[in-house]
């Protein structure tokens, strides 16, 4: 089925909250999901993925300056902030990620951290051709992203790209219909029942509806 | 920080109204329409390019109930409202979110529709939540009639007279409505569809065109129903009538989170009206032809004022006081004080003394007459722009803008219950914005993130212990949780207007004035409190009728009066 941009944002949003994660993650999770669904990619189903299993990583090393090393890379939880350390690292950076959970997703961040910090991003995961993210958006969507536990090198330079306008949004957007109730199933944990109490303040109560 | 945003070398400005007075919700909440608002920018264009309003389908029966559709261009492109009239049994009327059925519904429809798009119109259109839609439909709306003043309305223009003045007054509206969609609902367009369409490019001027256009619907569905009960004895509502009559609305919490949740749109706003100010105390001596025009307008402000009567009693003393303050104000504008140096600089310090109600009432009517000062300014009020995270930025930075800009949370004394009694959630049934008690309602450990001053606080604790010039992605490294407090406090550095600066979930937080801030923006008027969370409100009234929005005047209809037209 399609959805409008806003409902699909509003719905990853959502449910990245109902599924744990901070509203600040949140918010770049369902991000990335229109980063990916935008790019005909299944950023819907990579979210759910995402932020069904938030298992932390099992370590992390800082390497020289900015270089980190994570072990069983959350995508959902590690995925910002190893961009967050790209856009603050004042060369070129690596970040080496070993058994990422959720590739999709570590590609989807990588797009909205291209165009948000000015980043080239080149993925490579074992055995599969490097995705080059520009901060323009380009990726080529034809690859086949690898399953999860893949391993990945993540190299992040600033600055380099021809940086052009984000693409538009597209009219509408086409969402997995079973990946859709199970998206509401986790923003569901956000809602709270409205109490008699509530109801009786809300907007058009207390008055006679005929005036 | 000094605001330097919208400055023009070339236009002279006084100093804007810091932010901590300005975004203060007690001000916001005593905010009124100005020239700026979104349905005037609208009308402007409108006349501007001397629009017209056709009605290619009428398809209404006697009783009053069928379809209709209006089109008219806008800058180059066509939009139709697709109007659609239902029977509503009694016990089904409410103006509550959580109603399923409405006296009418409408779509405003991108292009005109063809007898296909209708037919998929009238199928869901009538359902609203219920029904699903596509990227042509650009609002979603619906109304319910004001049935005393509606069938009062029909009753008198079926016998041939006019229908009594004091109802008109009173009510002020023939439909009010009850929700009026945008950006994506329910599959409609996504605002990015339509954000760089001239004419369509201001905020809510979608919207703004989908009311205008509902507002002339009701007047010819009031007299076709008229007509057809006595067509030997109808006569037509009179113009005057017309002209007072808007749409009314009733809007609650579910208005209120947009403005937390849109910094740099609302500091746009709020960034733009403070500029206009700015500017118009800069004008060293009154030019004759505005002084004769800030007369005319005190008497009709005057006048506004005077017919504004609520039943709300927190309200009514407010109006009441200033209506006191403004006629010493009205005094207070002789000739000679006129003539002196700065008028309207010296009349903004003059009023600081008295009420914010009046001083925001002030603050209108100096930009009124100052249209071709400010009015450019409106093209600054969008924003589409997400609040980018900033992650080389060292912690000494982030604790400076911090220390800076949210002095007012770190006031908040959190060990106190009152300063945390209310809490922020989506209510499972409607999925609606609500408010709770936190210490007798469950559901506070998924609150909405309102609690800014509680973030801020926390933050500022892991601020001391970490070095200064540790960069921000460190920071979120360890703690992740402060991502968007982060963003928040860094977009302030640029949008200095876009943080509410008061404490949300305070038991004393006021959710109505985060909605008269909004409406005001908007350009409703006759805010009518209901309780602290809704209110009902008047949109368009005094605006031009669709046969008058091609007339020179067109623009002249800031705070309406009943029994005057410009």
């Amino acid at each position: 089925m399609t959805y409008s941009e806003n409902e699909v944002g509003s719905l990853l949003r959502k449910a990245a909250i109902g599924a744990g994660l901070s509203s600040g993650v949140a918010e770049d999770i369902s991000r990335a999901g229109l980063w990916l669904l935008v790019h005909g990619l299944a950023g819907d189903q990579a979210v759910l993925q995402g932020i069904s299993r938030l298992e932390p990583h099992k370590s992390l090393e800082r390497g020289e300056g900015q270089a980190i090393a994570i072990d069983r890379a959350c995508s959902a939880l590690d995925g910002p902030l190893v961009f967050d350390l790209a856009a603050a690292s004042a060369g070129k950076f690596q970040a080496r990620l070993q058994q990422v959970d959720n590739p999709m997703l570590l590609l989807g961040i990588a797009g909205v951290a291209a165009a948000d910090y000015d980043l080239a991003i080149t993925i490579e995961f074992t055995n599969t051709p490097p995705f080059v993210i520009g901060a323009e958006g380009t990726i080529a969507s034809n690859i086949r992203v690898p399953d999860r536990g893949a391993d990945a090198v993540v190299t992040c330079q600033r600055g380099v790209s021809d940086r052009k306008k984000t693409p538009q949004m597209r009219p509408t957007l086409s969402v997995d219909s079973e990946t859709f109730k199970e998206l509401l199933k986790h923003a569901a944990k956000t809602y709270v029942p409205a109490t008699a109490a509530s109801r009786e303040k809300g907007a058009g109560a207390g008055l006679i509806d005929n005036d | 920080m000094t605001p330097t945003h919208h400055i023009d070398p070339l236009i002279p400005q006084a100093a804007l109204r810091p932010p901590d007075e300005v975004m203060r919700l007690d001000r916001m909440g005593a905010f009124f329409p100005t020239r700026l608002s979104f349905m005037r920018t609208l009308i402007r264009r409108l006349s501007e390019e001397k629009a017209v309003v056709s009605r290619p389908v009428w398809e209404i029966n006697d009783a009053g109930y069928g379809h209709a559709v209006y089109s008219l261009s806008l800058s180059g492109r066509i939009y139709s409202l697709v109007a659609f009239s239902t029977a509503l049994p009694e016990d089904k009327r409410t103006d509550r979110v959580i109603a399923e059925a409405w006296d009418s519904s409408y779509v405003l429809f991108d292009g005109i529709p063809s007898n296909e798009d209708i037919t998929r119109l009238q199928q869901n259109t009538p359902k609203q939540e219920a029904g699903r839609f596509k990227p042509q439909d650009l609002i979603l709306s619906r109304a319910n009639k004001s049935v005393r003043l509606f069938e009062h309305v029909v009753e008198c223009l079926a016998a041939g007279k006019q229908p009594d003045q004091s109802l008109l007054l009173s009510i002020g509206y023939l439909m009010r409505t009850t929700a009026v969609y945008g950006n994506g609902k329910f599959g409609i367009a996504d605002r990015s569809r339509i954000s760089d369409r001239p004419g369509l490019q201001g905020p809510f001027q979608a919207e703004m065109l989908s009311v205008w256009l509902t507002r002339g619907f009701t007047f010819d569905l009031v007299e076709h129903v008229a007509r057809s009960r006595s067509p030997e004895t109808f006569v037509g509502l009179d113009r005057d009538s017309k002209r007072f009559l808007g749409i009314g609305n009733a809007t609650g919490l579910g208005m209120a989170p947009f403005l937390v949740s849109h910094p740099t749109l609302i500091n746009n706003w709020m960034l733009v009206r403070e500029t206009a100010l700015a500017r118009v105390r800069a004008i060293p001596t009154a030019e004759a032809t505005v002084v004769q025009a800030i007369r005319q307008l005190m008497d009709r402000a005057t006048q506004h004022i005077k017919q504004w009567n609520v039943a709300d009693t927190v309200q009514m003393a407010k109006i009441e006081q200033l209506r006191t303050e403004f006629a010493t104000v009205v005094e207070l504008m002789t000739d000679d004080w006129l003539a002196a140096p700065n008028p309207w600089d010296r009349l903004i310090k003059d009023v600081s003394s008295l009420s914010i109600e009046c001083q925001e009432l002030v603050v209108a009517l100096v930009l009124e007459p100052h249209g071709s000062l400010i009015d450019g300014l409106t093209d600054c009020m969008a924003s589409d722009e997400i609040p980018r995270l900033a992650p080389a930025m060292p912690l000494e930075k982030l604790k400076a803008i911090l220390l800076e800009n949210y002095g007012w949370a770190l006031k908040v004394d959190l060990s106190l219950r009152e300063e945390t009694r209310l809490f922020w959630y989506v209510s499972e049934e409607k999925l609606e914005p609500r408010l709770g008690e936190r210490y007798e309602e469950a559901g506070a450990e998924i609150e909405m993130p309102f609690d800014i001053c509680r973030q801020v606080q926390d933050l500022l604790k892991d601020l001391e212990n970490l070095p200064a010039s540790t960069s921000v992605a460190e920071l979120l490294l360890q703690h992740p949780q402060y991502r968007q407090i982060v963003r928040r406090i860094q977009c302030t550095e640029k949008y200095p207007y876009s943080e509410i600066r008061d404490n949300l979930i305070a038991g004393n937080c006021l959710p109505i004035n985060m909605l008269r801030c909004k409406l005001s923006f908007f350009g409703a008027s006759k805010f009518d409190p209901k309780s602290d969370r809704w209110t009902r409100i008047n949109m368009y009234q005094g605006a031009p009728l669709f046969d008058e929005v091609q007339e020179k005047d067109a623009d002249d209809w800031w705070l309406p009066v009943s029994g005057w037209t410009s």
